[in-house]
């Protein structure tokens, strides 16, 4: 499986996921810069974290019109997997592919800690190998992490299984207002994933948790 | 009584935020703009008081 890393300036959290990919995972994987036009060769894209374009205007604004997103969108339309971690999720809500918004932290602080997830969606390609209420343990690292959405698009994601992790509540819990307690979302057709936490910083035993690891294993196949 | 209150940078500084918007603009074929700046715009209701104390 190929994977494409998309790099915008400002990105850094995209060597952590080319090496998860190539040295944990053992994948092909390349970077590409966010100028480049054709995503032909890859079977997957992944959107790491990062400050792209200084979060300029809001976190994602700037990023979402590169060059490279209108081929993201094009294969994410067409049944690619795409998965955005942080700033990636905040890249893919500004470009549409995902619903919502993702506004300042609850309480305005940057947050730089550890969270447990629960899984909540386990038939999509990123979670397949996951068993539902299953706890995952990963970091956070964000300041605008709180996902928002009206009540009625809050409902439909729960009610369509677009809900791919929530805060566990009798660990941690919510560390940043997100509404439903969500931490990661898909799109209606399961292909897109977007989630705060960083998988990529919890895939060896080495960084105290490889439950991350579970997911680059599940969308693998 | 109202005011309203712009914060902006002072002529001459650079404003990194505003130039890479300005950028972003540029290669979405919106070439028209000579500069971009970004700041800030306050808005202040208080009560009954002369304009001079406001």
């Amino acid at each position: 499986m190929q994977f494409a890393v998309i790099v915008f300036p400002g990105s850094n959290c995209d060597h952590d996921a080319f090496y998860v990919l190539k040295k944990v995972m053992g994948t092909e994987v390349d970077f590409v810069w966010h100028k480049e036009g054709s995503l032909v060769k890859y079977d997957a894209i992944l959107i790491p974290g990062g400050f792209s374009y200084g979060d300029y205007l809001r976190a994602g604004a700037i990023a979402r019109f590169s060059p490279i997103m209108k081929e993201v969108i094009h294969r994410a339309k067409a049944g690619t997997p795409v998965f955005g971690i942080c700033n990636g999720f905040q890249i893919l809500i500004e470009s549409g592919l995902l619903p919502g918004a993702l506004i300042t932290n609850k309480y305005v602080k940057f947050l730089s800690q550890n969270v447990t997830l629960k899984v909540a969606n386990n038939s999509s390609i990123f979670t397949g190998n996951l068993e539902i209420g299953q706890k995952l343990s990963m970091p956070i690292a964000h300041k605008q992490g709180n996902f928002f959405a009206g009540d009625d698009l809050v409902k439909k994601l729960q009610d369509n299984g677009q809900v791919a992790f929530t805060y566990s509540l009798e660990d941690e819990g919510n560390p940043n207002g997100s509404v439903g307690d969500i931490a990661g979302i898909l799109n209606e057709n399961k292909n897109v994933l977007g989630m705060m936490p960083h998988p990529e910083r919890a895939s060896e035993t080495i960084l105290d948790s490889d439950d991350g690891r579970a997911i680059f294993e599940s969308l693998m196949g | 009584m109202r005011a309203k209150i712009y914060i902006r940078y002072k002529e001459g500084i650079l404003d990194p935020q505003g130039t890479t918007v300005g950028h972003a603009l540029d290669a979405m074929d919106i070439s028209d703009i000579d500069s971009v700046s970004i700041g800030k715009f306050i808005e202040m209701h208080f009560g009954d008081v002369s304009k001079k104390r406001g």
